[in-house]
């Protein structure tokens, strides 16, 4: 049973109401299995114009034919804003943990798998992106050297620089080649 | 041009420790559109026998004001 007690009805009343609920399982033959207080929090939609209300979540065992009775019971209540019983299958694992839905961080079920696929692809690209910043610095290095070189040795040196330009063109064309990579990969 | 759809699976079936349940109302939520109107299955791709027990679930989370019957679009 999920019920909302009235937003006025503070901890020491709140208390109150509870067990007189409990009360009022017990004398139509019921046992109490978990009381969890989930606090005051909002409504989606405003019940006897309160926009909050405390919730309170009861699991407990009694004889289906005394449900109705406690139904009727608690619609009179004035505290208790709105009240719903639901018969469950199984008999439920009960532990101590509030099952408050607003302090759970409960895990999303839409496609964790695609998520992961992209945890995983993400240092990839960083990775491959270095490696296009180490080639520029390099390219950028053998260029400054084929510079000096001209300017000390002009006539002799012709075809070392002609040979260090080219690489500077393969490092450049690599550096090509991997940002395409890098785009087609995006 | 042929317009082949991605075939759907049912997320509820990928995972299976995920019990769908009318408390866990932040998960409920992906199941109900913007104005508060549960997402037929023809276009979540969910089975049908989780889409009965969302359905339930998402109707007990309504009359407990954990979700809303309805949204405002226009004032909100």
């Amino acid at each position: 049973m999920l019920f909302i007690v009235h937003p006025n009805y503070e901890q020491d009343r709140l208390d109150a109401v509870i067990s007189s609920v409990h009360k009022e399982i017990t004398a139509k033959s019921g046992t109490i299995l978990k009381t969890d207080n989930w606090g005051k929090r909002k409504l989606a939609y405003l019940i006897n114009k309160q926009r909050y209300g405390s919730y309170v979540l009861l699991y407990f065992e009694t004889d289906p034919a005394m449900v109705q009775g406690l139904q009727e019971w608690m619609e009179i209540q004035a505290k208790v804003l709105h009240q719903m019983i639901i018969r469950l299958e199984e008999k439920p694992e009960l532990s101590d943990v509030s099952e408050n839905p607003d302090s759970q961080s409960s895990a999303p079920y839409k496609r964790a798998d695609h998520r992961d696929e992209r945890n995983v692809k993400a240092p990839v690209k960083e990775v491959k992106a270095a490696v296009v910043k180490e080639a520029v610095v390099v390219e950028e290095a053998v260029v400054e050297e084929a510079v000096v070189e001209e300017a000390v040795v002009e006539e002799a040196v012709v075809e070392e620089a002609v040979a260090e330009e080219d690489v500077a063109v393969v490092a450049e064309e690599d550096v090509a080649v991997e940002e395409t990579t890098e785009e087609k990969g995006e | 041009m042929a317009f082949t759809s991605r075939k759907k699976i049912c997320k509820y079936c990928e995972n299976k420790k995920n019990t769908i349940d009318y408390k866990d109302y932040k998960n409920l939520k992906r199941a109900i559109s913007e104005q508060g109107k549960i997402i037929p299955r023809r276009v979540t791709g969910t089975c049908a026998k989780h889409q009965r027990e969302l359905v339930q679930a998402i109707k007990r989370a309504r009359n407990v004001a954990l979700l809303p019957y309805s949204y405002d679009v226009k004032n909100s």
